[in-house]
């Protein structure tokens, strides 16, 4: 089911991809940027569209992540199928766990 | 822009004073326990210990979070020497913020990825539209 939506996605220009990413995180930020819980911010239509986006988005949100600590590693998990180990003492450290991720996208070649 | 606008989901604040710069380093809970160096979600915490990944239990994960760090469960958010409170806001059955009294009855508290906030009333927080934080539903307490 979640196929063709990520194909028709696939196809569509980086730029125009950024774009789309840029007006749903700036939603999604503006709705839920008050709140503390993780899973109450990724219910979210934007948060859930964005993952919907498929692989074509990951670098696009590693990007966001370069300029700024953010709630996108549930999004990166959910994408990717993949979730890179957090040492116990880094949890819930922002910056700690975006250089993880960070560092994920660089070892998988979608950031240089 | 206005402040009533940039905390558009804290429809009832108005005496209130901005006492941090804006962070994603730390949220409601970890500065509720003075921690302002983690995000601390109780209820992915909660989920990994018990394998539930419905996060079906938002309120107790939160409980569960104060009673590890000494508060008990307590009647009411009235100032008493000796002891500090917090206050727990929950809208549709789940937690959504929780506030720490502070020395002068004022309360402190951290918006999310925004500034922490001194308010002089939990009522103030209250709103049960788009996006607001319900209202206090738990106070929990422990000495000072």
């Amino acid at each position: 089911m979640t196929n063709a939506p990520q194909t028709q996605i696939k196809s569509k220009p980086t730029a125009e991809l950024e774009r789309e990413f840029q007006e749903l995180a700036r939603k999604w930020r503006h709705d839920t940027g008050h709140f503390s819980i993780v899973s109450q911010m990724t219910r979210h239509p934007a948060y859930q569209r964005i993952i919907e986006m498929g692989e074509p988005i990951i670098p696009i949100i590693l990007k966001d992540l370069q300029a700024q600590p953010d709630h996108w590693f549930p999004a990166l998990a959910a994408i990717s199928g993949e979730s890179p180990p957090i040492p116990k003492e880094d949890r819930g450290r922002m910056r700690a766990i975006t250089k993880i991720w960070l560092e994920w996208g660089k070892a998988k070649g979608y950031i240089e | 822009m206005t402040l009533g606008s940039r905390y558009w989901w804290l429809p009832n604040l108005s005496e209130f004073n901005v006492t941090s710069e804006r962070s994603e380093e730390y949220n409601c809970f970890a500065w509720a326990l003075g921690d302002d160096s983690r995000w601390i979600d109780p209820t992915a915490d909660y989920a990994q210990r018990t394998s539930n990944v419905s996060n079906d239990f938002p309120i107790d994960s939160v409980v569960e979070l104060f009673l590890a760090a000494g508060y008990e469960v307590c009647g009411d958010g009235r100032l008493e020497d000796g002891y500090e409170k917090v206050a727990i806001y929950v809208k549709d059955g789940e937690a959504t913020h929780a506030a720490r009294q502070l020395g002068d009855r004022r309360w402190t508290s951290k918006l999310g990825k925004y500034e922490d906030i001194e308010h002089d009333s939990l009522d103030a927080l209250n709103g049960e539209g788009f996006g607001e934080y319900g209202s206090v539903a738990l106070f929990m307490v422990r000495p000072r």
